[in-house]
């Protein structure tokens, strides 16, 4: 650790949320935790959206009988909701995977989808909002009208936000379907084109692993961990979004990040894609928040150029507005101030200056972040 | 039960995991995959049954359909059995194909 | 002790420091608030229940204060916290009830999918309960309030709280939720009846709440068994008109008229299935609520309990 005095957002998660952080890390413990402690780790962990996860890990090390009747209910309930999602999203890749036949791939599935196609131990107890598809570019229109053909719509039909996606994202708008309940993103790259970050499209295609017993692939093990750095770090504003760093965490533990040889290969692909600087910064972070074993080193190894956009003070917001505060602010006005300036931040990143002119010339920067910043309210669920 | 004793060709089976919920004349059918449940009639309950116990061929079906008809019926049990077919393949309560089977009642 | 039994300003000691407990039955809530005339509201329509500490753990802390700042100088503002996050929109600060009751609904609906929840009004007698599944029209709070007032135990006006597993039925006692003329009418049908304050602007109409009686508060852990389903349908013009529906199709009803059927997948499915198994299913067209009342009684004596071991043989079972 640094000899330089560090502000209390410097050193990590705020006080409100590091109960929940204990229980992530330690769940064995839990099973000596006195209901007043509940009270306050599921409310936490409810808002975080990790409820399950939260659930998962706790059943596998607690005998369940151990645990007081009404935190097993709260429990189950984070577990029953994370199995809906999960049989949501194995129903709509079922469904669709014969409009895809014919239509070149590889098929690659990203995030949440991916890991549940691939039955990773971390993606118990998630709640993954929609499925994210990845096609070739020359395949997208044919898939595109395949699927209208079958019953599927837009979401977001308005002439504007058609053209939004389809000329300066890598995305088009979320498609949804009778009796899906999940959303359908076809992507065909990982981030927009017109960002500051240009990712190696091609290799993300040509080194993609196909799953066991699927006609889906996903993303090369490096791949899904810069894929998942940069959705934090580059594609958002840090607001709530504790979950994205935990699946970083769990990503980071899974290469594992702890073995020299994988580490370099992490920081080799990072640099071919132009991201050495977001996974600094998420390896900041993931250490700060989950101790994530191997971060020290890639901290120390990396060869990083220092960047307002990536150093210390982003990771001092980010610090602040990650977790969920469920009203226990700390200091309403900073955490405010800095998911404005995480806000802020977001969208330069994203757009070259020419082009946030034309967007805020159109429709207003405010309607702009709603159409950029897919941030999930963290209320719900 | 007839006795089918050359190799039928393409084979209807029931999805796995499929639950019945039987009630006097009609019954409600889970579909795992979709999570959807389905009201069936009694001609559907039958055909449906008659699956789980094995995969069978449209003929077969057919075979077993005509048994149930009244005589003036019968030339239909080919047309009926496809459509009765056609009906539990788009709830996606059986496929094309071998599968192990298994139900619960 | 009972919070009918204690002062306003005491329990408006207890709501604006460490909260006040509210146990429902099938859920409890803890509760806080520096607003003086909830607390006089609180003990109307909470007035059978105990009082609760506020330590332990609950299934949602619900805070209800007054917004502050510029916005809420324009236009007086309550809102409503659940475990410390706004999870619905603000109310004008002269309804501050409706709002604590819906978002308190809202909250339970959203944590509670430990059980399969049905909309409807549940009400019981000797152990078997009656559930009245909740479309517009139906008239089923008047129904169900009525019931109450006439010898049938409240388990919920709002909450069908069905246990997976053996899909019994448990209590979430609340206030019954009356809108517009049923407010009248439940008033004249049962003079004694505790109705609160009545708020004219909400959304909905007019709102006031029916506290629930101290007898059904003390039986909030009880257990009931399914015996009715019957899907009111209020008409004027009607006087009591009872048409048996088939349980396939009070399955499929019940399904529509739930909260979280959709994701509880084969455990919802197999536990409204033993629901309806067990149940005799009716659709009732009612002007006369005391003729409808009755003929609810006569009917649920006239249904025998389902036989024990006939129930084991058709409960679906997982085969793993």
């Amino acid at each position: 650790m640094t000899a330089s005095p560090r502000t209390p957002s410097m050193q990590g998660p705020p006080d409100s949320v590091r109960p929940l952080l204990a229980a992530l890390a330690d769940p064995a413990s839990t099973a000596s935790y006195e209901e007043t402690l509940w009270d306050r780790v599921i409310p936490l962990a409810r808002s975080a959206r990790l409820l399950g996860v939260l659930a998962h890990r706790v059943f596998e090390n607690v005998e369940r009988t151990r645990l007081p009747d009404r935190v097993q209910r709260h429990l189950d309930a984070g577990l029953i909701e994370a199995r809906f999602r999960r049989q949501k999203t194995l129903y709509l890749l079922h469904t669709i995977t014969p409009i895809l036949e014919g239509h070149p791939g590889p098929w690659v599935l990203l995030k949440g989808a991916g890991y549940i196609a691939q039955d990773l131990p971390f993606s118990h107890g998630r709640l993954p909002a929609d499925v994210d598809l990845m096609v070739p570019r020359t395949s997208l229109a044919g898939i595109e009208q395949g699927l209208l053909d079958a019953g599927w719509e837009f979401e977001k039909n308005e002439p504007y936000d058609q053209h939004y996606y389809r000329a300066w994202s890598h995305e088009l708008p979320p498609m949804i379907a009778a009796g899906q309940a999940m959303e359908l993103d076809l992507h065909h790259g990982i981030l927009p084109p017109v960002g500051r970050i240009r990712p190696d499209t091609a290799r993300l295609f040509a080194d993609a692993v196909p799953i066991a017993g699927s006609r889906f692939n996903v993303l090369c093990p490096q791949d899904q961990v810069l894929h998942a750095v940069v959705h934090l770090v580059y594609d958002s504003d840090f607001v709530g979004r504790l979950r994205d760093l935990l699946d970083i965490d769990a990503l980071f533990r899974r290469l594992p990040l702890s073995d020299l040889a994988a580490r370099h290969a992490l920081i080799e692909r990072a640099r071919l894609h132009g991201m050495e600087q977001p996974l600094h910064l998420a390896a900041q972070l993931s250490r700060a928040w989950f101790d994530t074993p191997g971060c020290d080193a890639l901290v120390a190894e990396g060869d990083v150029a220092a960047s307002p956009f990536y150093g210390r003070g982003i990771v001092a917001m980010a610090n602040r507005v990650l977790g969920p505060t469920n009203g226990q602010h700390g200091s309403d006005r900073s955490a405010r101030t800095s998911e404005l300036l995480l806000e802020a931040r977001s969208h330069w990143l994203r757009m070259p200056p020419w082009l946030l002119a034309y967007h805020a010339a159109s429709k207003g920067v405010r309607s702009l972040a709603q159409r950029v910043t897919k941030r999930e309210d963290t209320a719900t669920g | 039960m007839p006795d089918f004793a050359e190799p039928p060709g393409l084979r209807f089976a029931v999805i796995d995991q499929v639950r019945v919920l039987e009630f006097e004349d009609e019954a409600v059918v889970f579909n795992p995959l979709s999570w959807d449940a389905h009201l069936l009639n009694p001609a559907a309950i039958a055909v449906l049954e008659l699956l789980l116990e094995a995969p069978r061929s449209e003929d077969e079906i057919a075979a077993f359909l005509t048994e149930a008809l009244q005589p003036d019926e019968q030339s239909q049990a080919s047309a009926y059995a496809q459509r009765l077919i056609n009906e539990l393949q788009t709830l996606g309560l059986v496929r094309l194909g071998e599968s192990t089977a298994s139900a619960n009642r | 002790m009972r919070i009918a039994d204690i002062s306003v300003e005491s329990l408006l000691q207890r709501l604006s420091s460490d909260g006040l407990g509210i146990d429902f039955g099938a859920a409890r809530a803890r509760v806080r608030t520096a607003l003086p005339a909830v607390a006089g509201m609180i003990q109307t329509l909470y007035s059978g229940y105990t009082t609760e500490d506020a330590e332990g753990m609950f299934d949602v802390t619900v805070d209800l204060r007054r917004v502050r700042g510029v916005r809420g100088f324009i236009r007086p503002q309550c809102e409503l916290l659940c475990d410390g996050v706004p999870e619905i929109e603000p109310f004008p600060l002269d309804t501050p009830l409706p709002l604590r009751e819906w978002g308190t609904n809202y909250a339970i609906a959203t944590r509670l999918f430990c059980y399969l929840l049905l909309h409807a009004g549940v009400v019981e007698r000797g152990g078997r309960a009656i559930v009245m599944p909740a479309m517009p029209g139906s008239g089923k709070s008047t129904l169900t309030a009525a019931l109450t007032l006439r010898g049938f135990r409240l388990l919920s006006d709002e909450f069908g709280v069905v246990r997976l597993g053996d899909a019994r039925l448990l209590r979430m006692l609340r206030p019954l939720a009356l809108k517009n003329e049923s407010i009248d009418v439940i008033q004249r049908f049962e003079p004694t009846a505790i109705i609160g304050p009545r708020f004219p602007k909400t959304h909905k109409g007019t709102v006031a709440h029916l506290a629930p009686q101290a007898s059904h508060v003390d039986a909030r852990h009880e257990v009931a068994n399914p015996a009715l389903v019957v899907f009111p349908r209020f008409d004027p013009s009607a006087g009591v008109e009872l048409e048996p529906v088939t349980k396939p199709r009070a399955f499929a009803r019940l399904a529509v008229n739930s909260f979280n059927y959709h994701a509880l997948g084969p455990d919802a499915f197999d536990a409204l299935g033993q629901l309806v198994h067990e149940s005799s299913c009716w659709q009732l067209r009612y002007g006369d609520l005391d003729g409808a009342i009755k003929a609810l009684g006569e009917l649920l004596d006239e249904t025998r309990p389902i036989d024990e071991s006939a129930r084991a043989a058709q409960y679906p079972q997982e085969v793993a």
